[in-house]
């Protein structure tokens, strides 16, 4: 297959990319309007898009590329993908998706295109200007989501592709492994503080009370709302399968609800806790929750020496990056904490 | 710091040179944004992370092997034999270099725990002379690292202090 030579970093370039494939697929009839670039995010490259006349898909896209130069370069995005087809029809709000490839063909680079859901990203330091009883409520749409997730059967859905045989007693380990590669692979220097990390995730990594599809990255930031709705629950390329107290911890650090342990700085982790019981019938167990609340640490660290790495190696120019290394010592020592405090 | 100086002051160079100026409007305030590009290519070619704190964290890790010789654990990890830093020791790249051995080294002793029992008192007492060093080298470390700015950095937008 030929790779398609289009500089991901000239948006007229990657659109007129886009408007050759969607000729050669939906015929020179159709045309590719309004497309704008979503975001600034460090790892997928978010676009917006219209097709005129629209197609029986629909009319209003989202299409996402996997820069070589980005964070978590090499892309796939079969995880994405398979997580969104495995909840595809359920009562979880995800953009339905319609294109994609690993392949190199269209961008040089893996792409998927999914619908395009109203609403706006509520982003963490906002949600604290929102009135108290609209974030809250919300915020308890986001747990019995979160909860819908964790219950969704998923064996016989496309995801059990990448289940590779997992059980409730490896889950963790497997993650820990995954994450403890990354950090091998980006960081030339040793950290004691991660080398301790690891050894005591190993040693207190629990059974998980079942084996759930997980989102990985789920936290505010990451959903769309409308008008007090959930919309839609976005970034799905960290999804895998795994113990569902893994998105509870995540979604709990304090560094995405404004410092605080609880949601959204509003809902103490009990009542979290009943509402996702409640909607899912998965017993909580407080400790496990802890448990990935490190382990999230663990993550957040090994993503900011990818951000190290990626900047040092020149692929990507965003002193954004550069500063997600800054971040490496006060997560160590939040993680430090965290670890101290399960105990 | 987990990046290079030269690595940072040649993005920053960059993005004022191609991405800020262009943008900017008025001699006058361009004229100010090169002098700022003449005077960070000229710290380009003299500065070096501090060797303050690397000297502190280099310091702090021998006081921690002095402790595991003092304990003399069956593990096998070959330590130095007397405080690495000299008067003539040289700042810059040789003094992370030092930093980061020493950092393996503390590494490895945490992985040899790894093979022992938690309860066992070798390990007990070892992990208390690691734990102590790791929390210095983390307040060492944060002494130098500004509050967070990434609220700014998301939405573009100033937050306020």
């Amino acid at each position: 297959m030929r790779a398609a030579e289009v500089d991901l970093n000239d948006l007229a370039q990657v659109e007129a990319a886009w408007q050759r494939h969607i000729a050669s697929t939906l015929g020179p009839g159709v045309a590719v309007q309004r497309f704008r670039r979503c975001s600034e995010g460090f790892s997928w490259l978010t676009l917006s898009f219209d097709l005129e006349p629209a197609p029986p898909e629909g009319a209003h896209f989202i299409l996402q590329i996997g820069p070589p130069t980005g964070l978590f370069s090499p892309y796939s995005v079969r995880p994405q993908v398979l997580a969104l087809g495995s909840l595809e029809g359920s009562d979880v709000p995800v953009p339905r998706s319609f294109w994609y490839s690993d392949g190199p063909e269209v961008f040089g680079a893996p792409y998927f295109v999914t619908q395009r859901l109203p609403g706006d990203v509520l982003l963490p330091w906002s949600i604290k200007r929102a009135p108290a009883a609209e974030a809250g409520e919300l915020m308890r749409q986001f747990v019995r989501i979160l909860a819908r997730i964790h219950a969704a059967p998923w064996q016989e859905r496309p995801i059990a592709e990448i289940g590779d045989g997992i059980d409730t007693h490896d889950a963790a380990l497997r993650q820990i492994e995954y994450w403890s590669e990354h950090i091998g692979r980006w960081s030339p220097r040793s950290f004691p503080m991660l080398s301790w990390a690891e050894r005591w995730l190993r040693e207190h990594a629990p059974v998980a009370p079942r084996v759930s599809i997980v989102h990985g990255d789920y936290r505010i930031g990451n959903f769309l709302q409308a008008e007090g709705l959930v919309t839609g629950i976005l970034d799905w390329e960290m999804a895998h399968l795994g113990d569902p107290h893994e998105d509870l911890g995540w979604a709990c650090l304090p560094m995405f609800n404004s410092g605080s342990r609880e949601l959204a700085a509003l809902i103490p982790r009990s009542q979290v806790y009943e509402l996702y019981e409640a909607e899912c019938g998965i017993r909580v167990d407080p400790a496990s929750v802890r448990f990935y609340e490190a382990f999230a640490l663990y993550k957040s660290v090994a993503i900011n020496l990818g951000a190290v790495r990626c900047f040092e190696d020149g692929r990507f120019h965003d002193l954004r990056m550069a500063a997600m290394g800054t971040q490496v010592a006060p997560t160590l020592r939040q993680l430090y904490k965290t670890m101290e405090a399960a105990l | 710091m987990n990046n290079s100086p030269d690595r940072v002051f040649e993005d920053i160079l960059r993005l004022l040179r191609d991405d800020v100026i262009p943008q900017l409007e008025g001699d006058a305030l361009r004229s100010q944004v090169f002098g700022a590009i003449f005077m960070l290519k000229n710290l380009q070619l003299r500065v070096d992370w501090g060797g303050a704190p690397l000297i502190d964290e280099i310091r702090a890790q021998d006081t921690l092997f002095d402790a595991l010789r003092a304990l003399d654990p069956p593990v096998d990890v070959e330590l130095p034999k007397a405080p690495r830093l000299a008067p003539d020791t040289p700042t810059g790249g040789r003094l992370l270099a030092l930093r980061d051995e020493g950092n393996a080294l503390v590494s490895r002793f945490i992985a040899e725990g790894a093979g022992r029992p938690a309860g066992e008192p070798v390990r007990v007492a070892m992990d208390a002379l690691l734990s102590a060093y790791m929390r210095t080298e983390l307040e060492l470390e944060i002494r130098h690292t500004p509050k967070p700015m990434f609220a700014e950095m998301s939405s573009g937008k100033a937050q306020g202090g």
